[in-house]
Formats: structure tokens, sequence, C-alpha cells
């Protein structure tokens, strides 16, 4: 049983990091990969290692997908301001 | 069309994920069965000696303390590193004295988020302080205890964006808190020197297995590294945070 269980959450891990891959948006990539650590958590559960269970646990649901978040908002407002900066810099050469 | 596929199929992994979990806890056989060697040697030295019931937490700040104090500085370099790279530059206006502005741009959040996120912020601190003081008997500890003490931190954003946040743990006072409690870890492996004992020597009596004030300097060091990570991990948040304001505010570009 429990062979079949470790198993099966080693699958779901591999096709979680297929998803993570697959998916092209970093906004979106963020919730995957948070929701890939999770499966991660109930391998950790299988494997009989609570403490790094616990963790992961924190650290993929909240400090990875925040941080990496707020760093894409920063970029995103970045990106924005060029695209304002080269619009008004097109405005005033024609 | 597209959007709705990708969220019936992540849907569908959040479902699958659960079923897995349950299948996991119920599955899950005895420890002794499966354990090896160096396992079994570990558990048969580790709680006589220390008295700790969490082998993990025996390992981290008695026999080994030393690495973990130096992976508390890990952590300290990473937050010292992140909050030089994101402090303010000269034409950013931080907004020092009109701090109060920033809020303005903000939804404000629904009676519902903000009833949901104070049960959660309580339930989160009562959770990393039962994590923290029982780090030598139950699965856990101070690094763990610590994050999910940031996590309150977080919800306190996700409600009350960074005023309150500023308003509630004024980033000062963390940094203070953070540098006492890694001075107190470094302090406390240095104290056993003074009675002719080596660095972090565990000279606290290893009390009865199981009790709340059992295996010595554990459950101290379980709790100084919490309130150093904790801190570490809000003020590492908060930068970030900070920054992000900045921006969506528009008033720096």
């Amino acid at each position: 049983m429990e062979t079949i269980a470790i198993s099966a959450a080693l699958a779901v891990v591999a096709l979680g990091a297929l998803a993570v891959v697959v998916s092209r948006d970093p906004r979106r990539q963020t919730i995957v990969v948070s929701a890939w650590g999770l499966s991660h958590v109930v391998l950790f559960v299988l494997l009989q290692a609570p403490d790094v269970a616990l963790a992961a646990l924190v650290i993929d649901t909240f400090v990875l997908p925040t941080i990496t978040l707020l760093a894409l908002a920063k970029v995103a407002g970045w990106a924005r301001e060029h695209e304002r900066r080269q619009a008004e810099r097109q405005e005033n050469g024609g | 069309m597209k959007r709705s596929v990708h969220r019936v199929g992540f849907g569908l992994a959040l479902l699958l994920l659960g079923i897995v979990l349950v299948v996991a806890f119920v599955s899950l056989e005895d420890a002794e069965a499966s354990k090896g060697p160096l396992a079994a040697a570990i558990d048969g030295v580790a709680p006589p000696v220390t008295g700790a019931q969490n082998v993990v937490a025996a390992v981290l700040f008695d026999f080994r303390p030393l690495d973990s104090m130096l992976e508390e500085l890990m952590l300290l370099a990473a937050v010292l590193g992140a909050t030089a790279l994101l402090r303010p530059s000269p034409d950013e206006d931080a907004g020092g004295e009109g701090g109060d502005e920033w809020g303005s741009f903000a939804e404000p959040a629904s009676a519902l988020l903000r009833a949901a996120c104070g049960a959660g912020v309580v339930a989160l601190v009562i959770l990393s302080v039962h994590i923290a003081v029982h780090g030598h008997i139950t699965p856990g500890g101070g690094f763990t205890a610590g994050v999910i003490a940031s996590a309150a931190a977080g919800l306190v954003y996700l409600v009350g964006n960074h005023p309150v946040l500023q308003r509630i743990a004024p980033a000062e006072a963390i940094q203070v808190v953070e540098g006492a409690a890694i001075l107190a870890v470094i302090l406390g492996g240095l104290v056993p020197l003074a009675f002719d004992a080596a660095m972090f020597e565990n000279l606290l009596p290893p009390g009865t297995r199981g009790e709340a004030s059992s295996a010595g300097q554990v459950p101290l060091f379980n709790i100084a590294v919490g309130i150093a990570v904790g801190s570490g991990i809000t003020l590492l948040v908060t930068e970030f945070v900070r920054q992000t304001d900045i921006i969506r505010e528009g008033r720096v570009w």
C-alpha cells in the first residue's frame, strides 16, 4: 500500500513539474509552482519526514509565491513605465 | 474557452493532490518497520542523551548547533542583501513622512476578507508559538514556526496594505528584534565556554522525555531561531511590499 502511495505521489510530483514548465504566463506559473510545492508535502508525509513537510508547506504556499508575485509586480511597473516613455518620445518627435 | 480549460485543469489537479494526501495519511505504516540502520542508530542515541522526543530537533540544536547557527546567519545575509538592494534610491520618494498616502490607491478590503484574515492571523500566531515551544517533542521547530509567524504578517498585508503592516510591526522594530534574536543564538552558543565546556554544549538537564521543559537548551534555541526567522522573513516580505507599493503608487516614475 505504501509503495503504491509513494509511486502515486512521485507521479503527481512529475506531472506537476510538467504543468509548471507548460504554463507560460509567469503570474499563473507562480500559482502552479505553489500547488506543485504542495505535492512535495504529500511526498514528505509519505516518506515520514514531518519536519520537512511542515517547512515545505509554509515556504511553498506563502514565501515563494508572495516574493515572486511582488517581484513580478515590480517588473510589470518598469515595463509599463518604459512603454509610457516611448509613447511620449514618439509624440514629441512627431 | 482556453482560460476555463486551464481553471478546470488546475482544479482537477488540486483535487487529485487532495486525494493523494488522504491516501498518504491512510497508508502510513509504522515507522519502525521501514527504519534504516542510520535512523535506528540516531533514534537509539538522541532521545536518551538529549531528552528530546523529536530527533530532528536534537540533531539541529544539540548535535550540530554550529551548523544551525550558520544557517541563521545565512538567512540574515539574505535579508541584509535584499534590504540593501531594495532600499529606496535617491530619486524614489520612500514616503518617509508621507507614508500614509500609500494606502490611498488600493481598494479597501471587504469586511468578509478582513474578518477571515483577522482570524487567520490569530490562528497562525498561536500555531507558530505552539510549534516553536514544542519543537523538541513534536515535528516542527524554530524555522517552521518563524515562517508561519511571517505568514501572519503576509495576511495583514493582504487586507490592510503596507501602511497597516508598518503601523502594527514597524520595519525598524523588526530589524532590532531580528538582530537581537540572532545575537541570542550566538551568545547562547558561547555561554558554555564560560563553564569549561565546548561551544553549544548542552549543559542544561535533559529532563523527562516528552515534557515541555525537557531537552535542555533545545527549546530555548527553537524559540530564539523562531523569532529570528520570523522577523527575518517578515522583513524580506515587507521590503518587497514597500518597493511594489512605490511603483503602484506611480509617484516614482
